[in-house]
C-alpha cells in the first residue's frame, strides 16, 4: 500500500473539539501501520468526509473533502407600486 | 467574533458598479467584457470574524503557511460564465478547489471568495462550514450544483 503523509512528534491540541497537529515533522509511513478513524458530517450545508490517521494516541494525518451543498443568494426586494 | 456566511455588502455595491466579470459578455449596448477576471480562494481560523462586512482579501487570521497552502488561497476554476434559470441569475466554480499535502495552524470554518484581477482583492463571498483542520492531508471544497436554487452565488 502507498504510504501516506503524516506530522511526526506533534502535539495533537483540540481547537472546538477538533483535533490538530502543532510542531512535528512531516514524514511518510504506511497506513496499515496506523489506526484510522473516518467522520461523515452531512447537514444543510455541507457533506463532509473525514479521514484522520492516528499513532500512539497521537493525530498524524487529517484529510477532510468537503462537498459544499449550497452557495450564496442574494434576493431582490419587490418594489411596491401603491396598491 | 466568528465568521458568518455573507454576500459582501460592498461586492453588492461592486456588481452595481461593473466591479466584477465572472464571465465574458458580448456587446450589449452598453459595454463588451472581453476578458474575465480571475478569483481566489483563501482559508480563515475560526478566530476570524468575516462577514457581510469583508470588503477584500486580508491575510489576517488566514491559515499560515504551511506545505502547499500559501498565502492568498488557491486560485479558482471558472470556465463556466454565469446565467440565468427563470428569474435567478447564479455562477459557480467550474471544479473543485484543493490544497494538498499542508498542515493547518488551527481549526479553520469559512472561505473567502475574492476577485484577484483587482489590486484591491475584493471579496465577492464568505462561506461558512463546520470547523476543520488538516494534518499532513488534503482540503477539498466541491461546489454545489451549479443551478438557480443550489449554485455557489445566485441573484434573483
Amino acid at each position: 500500500m502507498d504510504k501516506i503523509n503524516v506530522i511526526l512528534g506533534g502535539t495533537t491540541k483540540y481547537d472546538r473539539g477538533i483535533p490538530f497537529v502543532e510542531g512535528g515533522a512531516l514524514s511518510q509511513m504506511d497506513p496499515s501501520l496506523l489506526e484510522r478513524r473516518d467522520h461523515l458530517i452531512d447537514n444543510e450545508v455541507e457533506r463532509t468526509a473525514i479521514t484522520e490517521y492516528w499513532l500512539d494516541g497521537g493525530l498524524v494525518h487529517r484529510s477532510v473533502d468537503m462537498h459544499l451543498k449550497t452557495g450564496l443568494f442574494a434576493d431582490a426586494i419587490q418594489a411596491d407600486f401603491g396598491s | 467574533m466568528a465568521n458568518s456566511q455573507a454576500m459582501p455588502t460592498s461586492f453588492k455595491q461592486e456588481i452595481l458598479n461593473g466591479s466584477h466579470a465572472f464571465g465574458a459578455q458580448a456587446a450589449n449596448g452598453t459595454r463588451t467584457v472581453t476578458t474575465k477576471d480571475t478569483f481566489k480562494m483563501a482559508l480563515y481560523l475560526t478566530t476570524a470574524s468575516l462577514g457581510a462586512a469583508t470588503t477584500a482579501y486580508s491575510s489576517t487570521n488566514e491559515l499560515a503557511a504551511s506545505g502547499n497552502y500559501s498565502a492568498g488561497g488557491n486560485a479558482v476554476t471558472n470556465a463556466t460564465a454565469p446565467t440565468t434559470s427563470g428569474t435567478t441569475a447564479f455562477w459557480t466554480p467550474s471544479a473543485s478547489v484543493q490544497w494538498t499535502s499542508f498542515t493547518s495552524s488551527g481549526a479553520f470554518d469559512a472561505a473567502l471568495l475574492y476577485n484577484t484581477a483587482s489590486t484591491g482583492t475584493l471579496a465577492c463571498g464568505v462561506f461558512t462550514f463546520g470547523s476543520q483542520s488538516v494534518t499532513a492531508g488534503t482540503f477539498t471544497i466541491t461546489m454545489p450544483t451549479n443551478d438557480s436554487s443550489n449554485g455557489l452565488i445566485r441573484i434573483a
